[in-house]
């Protein structure tokens, strides 16, 4: 199946093999002339299986079987992902919300607690809205621009926006909830953990070196939080006064 | 002997930090914090190489320092590597 779609203010050609790519990304359709061209091929879908074995071998968890039209979704975000580090745009895996035009990425490895977090806002915040719930694309130029994607995590929560990355939050549960500032130097690891990175020595430098960039053109908070309505505001009242 | 995974280099700010590359990254999760004599090291043993071989690059490099105490940072250092399972011999 072929359909072009517009991500991160670049127009992609998508060749999939079945229709699952283009049902998902049905909100970002474009009639826009290609960037550039994705053709996963069947091989792309084995690998994306191989790798799902592993992750659940290395997390400790049953592995899960999953289709190859489910594989193929991301096979093609991996691809997708590949050609943004060209155009200075990095994958990373956190939840975004937004209010208005500023918006703050919340990151921290799965199980978390991103998701709740961000209901949290959704429930408290007028006016926040989920740009990506599980992996936005993020461009690095004079401004940091966070975008929906259709790949949002289980959850499926994303819009087909741009908004300005005012700030990336490293959570954590606590007790109590608590926000500071942090260096990049501190959250690197978790920083280049939660990126993408390709699988060739040239990509993963390219990455690092935007991840670098990221890390020293948007504020870095650490937030330690618990479930309750209070989270939100902790987060909120600090990113929003420090953006103002 | 060389480094067991693929490793790339970033400098932030003065800091280096090497990460493991790809599938490599199953092996090393982690983030190795290097100085430049360090990151050297790493940078050659990318091929393979001895560790004459890497005190005597080191010892051009770092002409002002002893070689003796040079000799002591490099064994020190491949032990590290060695016991996070970095190194091939």
């Amino acid at each position: 199946m072929e359909f072009k779609i517009r991500l991160a203010g670049v127009n992609i050609a998508v060749s999939s093999i079945y229709d699952e790519v283009f049902r998902l990304c049905r909100d970002y359709l474009t009639d826009g002339v290609p960037d550039c061209c994705i053709s996963p091929a069947p091989a792309d879908i084995a690998l994306e299986r191989v790798k799902n074995m592993r992750e659940a071998e290395t997390e400790g968890i049953a592995p899960v079987e999953y289709p190859a039209p489910y594989l193929e979704t991301l096979a093609v975000y991996r691809r997708i992902a590949a050609q943004m580090l060209e155009r200075d745009t990095l994958l990373l895996h956190g939840a975004a919300v937004a209010v208005k035009d500023r918006a703050w990425l919340f990151t921290a490895p799965s199980g978390t607690g991103k998701t709740t977090h961000i209901r949290l806002w959704l429930d408290q915040i007028e006016g926040s809205y989920v740009v990506n719930g599980d992996k936005p694309l993020i461009h690095i130029g004079e401004d940091v621009t966070v975008y929906g994607t259709p790949w949002a995590g289980k959850e499926g929560m994303q819009k087909n926006v741009g908004v300005k990355l005012c700030g990336i939050v490293f959570l954590e549960r606590g007790a109590e909830n608590r926000i500071g500032r942090t260096t990049l130097l501190q959250s690197l690891p978790l920083l280049i953990q939660q990126s993408y990175r390709p699988n060739d020595k040239s990509g993963t430098e390219k990455a690092l070196a935007l991840i670098g960039k990221l890390g020293s053109r948007v504020p870095l908070y650490r937030l330690q939080c618990n479930m309750r309505p209070e989270a939100a505001w902790t987060a909120y009242r600090k990113l929003s006064t420090d953006t103002d | 002997m060389k480094l067991a995974v693929e490793m790339a280099v970033m400098e932030l700010d003065g800091e280096i930090s090497a990460v493991a590359v790809g599938e490599d990254s199953a092996k090393f999760h982690g983030m190795l914090r290097l100085n430049e004599p360090a990151a050297a090291i790493i940078r050659m043993l990318t091929e393979d190489t001895t560790p004459e071989q890497i005190h005597k690059t080191l010892c051009e490099t770092y002409a002002d320092s002893a070689p003796e105490e040079i000799a002591g940072l490099l064994a020190d250092f491949l032990a590290q590597l060695k016991a996070e399972g970095l190194l091939l011999e």
